[in-house]
């Protein structure tokens, strides 16, 4: 199975240090499913500004977490809920981005198990 | 003032601000405060910060928060000297141009490389800073070996026109 993660940027970042690694993936795992769920709220209220505010705020996290094909799905989600460009699109990019952000939760979680 | 002590990391993300934190913490001369909304910053600037990373967007903190190049304005009418980095997930050319036009040192973008060019613009801050400061001496300089050139050329013309000192002086 392909990893989902990579750990690259954290890897250097931290110099190879496991705890503040496990910090800041522990801070991720926290973060992540609130936001993903604020995310799906405004959606389902079309509620766009919110929406894109939590995709922007993610948008670093993601590319810390090394969740790369999640990046272009978040700048994706950010661009679309801003502009209002094909709006109908985003549940089923959003639904695909979910998914994607809670196979890489459960790979961080075992990286850190 | 030719250095950095005291420095500012403003966000709404805490995990970003926690990241920059821990990046420059690696320099011990440096004092880090972290706040998560720029009315706190602002309630705090009477700590004299000497640089500031501001995030762009206060989006967590609420509708009605400032943002970013709000409080880069306040910032820079309170404390002009304070250098303002702004940080932001946005990499739009009309974000970068507007906070440079308001005062702004640099705009950087958060991504992997954020964290390293935070530090690239730390040390041009300094060696900005530094130039300015022997700028200043060479200036204080200048004035000093002036007025002392100036009151030689006062104390000859006084003593010739008194005659202690003479056009044909006994000794040539």
């Amino acid at each position: 199975m392909t990893n989902l993660t990579d750990m690259t940027f954290l890897d250097g970042f931290t110099g190879g240090n496991a705890d503040k690694k496990k910090k800041y993936i522990s801070m991720f795992l926290q973060l992540c499913p609130s936001a993903l769920d604020s995310m799906k709220a405004s959606l389902d209220q079309q509620d766009y500004d919110a929406l894109r505010a939590t995709a922007h705020s993610l948008k670093p996290q993601i590319t810390y977490m090394g969740i790369k094909a999640g990046e272009p799905m978040v700048k994706d989600i950010e661009h679309r809920a801003g502009q209002r460009v094909e709006v109908e699109k985003l549940p089923a990019l959003f639904s695909e981005f979910d998914q994607l952000c809670r196979q890489a939760m459960e790979e961080l979680r075992q990286r850190i198990a | 003032m030719n250095t950095v002590k005291n420095i500012f990391v403003v966000d709404d993300d805490q995990t970003q601000a926690m990241m920059l934190q821990d990046y420059l913490s690696k320099y011990s001369t440096f004092t880090i405060h972290t706040f998560n909304s720029g009315e706190e910053c602002i309630k705090n600037l009477s700590l004299k910060p000497d640089i500031i990373f501001l995030d762009y967007n206060f989006d967590k903190v609420g509708k009605d928060a400032m943002n970013g190049i709000e409080i880069l304005r306040e910032i820079k009418s309170a404390n002009p000297s304070t250098e303002v980095v702004m940080f932001s997930g946005q990499d739009r050319i009309e974000v970068a141009v507007n906070s440079m036009k308001y005062g702004a040192f640099d705009y950087i973008v958060k991504n992997e490389s954020a964290f390293h060019r935070s530090e690239n613009v730390i040390f041009n801050i300094i060696k900005r800073l530094k130039l300015q400061y022997q700028a200043s001496l060479y200036k204080k300089l200048t004035i000093f070996l002036g007025i002392t050139l100036l009151l030689v050329i006062i104390l000859v013309v006084v003593l010739y026109q008194s005659g202690v000192i003479s056009k044909n002086p006994g000794w040539m």
